[in-house]
């Protein structure tokens, strides 16, 4: 019985255990490399830094991912780039993004590996 | 007889109000040819602000302020830093014995008009706080010499953008000598500037 206990818990599909590895590791890069400014709970810093919370471009995985990597001076958002992140990181941040403030999806790494920005 | 727990209630009171230790001076102190402890206090300085008028020492004259260093661009420290600051700016708002003088240590690239957008979007609507800049000379020996604080252009230091300062709010009182200084990244070290401002200003 406690056998049959054990395997039913352990009945998380393969993808499933792979998404909440991703947010959880989305969410110490996120804490690390976001939060000083747009918030530990995305709240951002009034107009200076926006809000994640309702951002409607969240599952927009190629904007997000470009905005991520390289920043963005313009006149309206001045972000610096982030570099040294791999796309897995990128993908893992994301994830965790959207399981926070957007639809829960899995962003694969390689779908952010395939964009080009 | 039956006025001894009031006078021993009286006495606990008195005792309470001497435990209240005055804040240090801090800096090096000299003493003057009459024998008096002379306290290091903030020179006269020059700056312009986020609507390009010159700011002195006059502005700050008889009133308390909080001064630290900041860039705009800076994506560490500095949003902790004016989260906090925020909280000190709207709790003292509506008294003008407080000010608030934030220098950037980028002023090649924090221009008055850069410093006037920076203002305006956190919400800061009050002449009690000013954004400075001026020439990176000038405010480097400030940091260094006058607030005892420490601001430096580093390239290699590429998380923090270029510049390495500290996260220091440095508290100046009404006679211009450094009273404390506190970390400006952290909640806990704010609320005791505060509540070191509302001894300054003689709040209960």
């Amino acid at each position: 019985m406690t056998g049959f206990c054990i395997s039913v818990d352990s009945c998380k599909s393969d993808g499933q255990i792979r998404y909440e590895q991703y947010v959880i590791a989305g969410k110490s890069l996120y804490e690390n490399h976001c939060a000083n400014c747009h918030g530990k709970n995305g709240e951002g810093l009034r107009n200076l830094y926006p809000s994640l919370t309702a951002s409607a471009r969240l599952n927009d995985t190629p904007y997000i991912t470009c905005l991520i990597r390289n920043g963005s001076t313009g006149k309206d958002i001045n972000m610096p780039g982030n570099k040294e992140l791999y796309a897995i990181d990128i993908a893992q941040i994301i994830t965790y993004l959207n399981d926070r403030w957007g639809e829960r999806k899995m962003v694969e790494t390689e779908e952010v590996a395939r964009v080009e920005c | 007889m039956k006025k001894a727990p009031l006078f021993i209630f009286g006495l606990f009171l008195l005792a309470c109000s001497t435990q209240h230790k005055e804040l240090p001076y801090l800096g090096r102190h000299d003493v003057n040819a009459a024998g008096d402890s002379v306290y290091h206090s903030i020179p006269d300085f020059s700056f312009v602000n986020q609507d390009g008028d010159t700011l002195t020492q006059e502005d700050v004259a008889g009133k308390v302020y909080v001064a630290d260093f900041f860039f705009s661009t800076c994506p560490t420290i500095c949003p902790l830093m004016k989260t906090q600051m925020l909280r000190i700016y709207e709790r003292y708002k509506d008294n003008d014995s407080l000010m608030i003088l934030s220098h950037s240590i980028n002023p090649r690239y924090d221009t008055p008009d850069v410093l006037k957008q920076y203002k305006e979007k956190l919400g800061v609507a009050s002449p009690q706080w000013q954004f400075l800049t001026g020439t990176q000379t000038d405010i480097y020996k400030l940091a260094q010499n006058s607030y005892l604080t420490s601001a430096l252009q580093d390239s290699s230091a590429v998380e923090e953008g270029g510049f390495i300062h500290s996260g220091a709010f440095v508290l100046i009182d009404k006679d211009r000598h450094i009273r404390a200084i506190y970390d400006g990244t952290k909640e806990k070290e704010v609320d005791k500037l505060m509540a070191d401002i509302d001894r300054l200003l003689h709040i209960r």
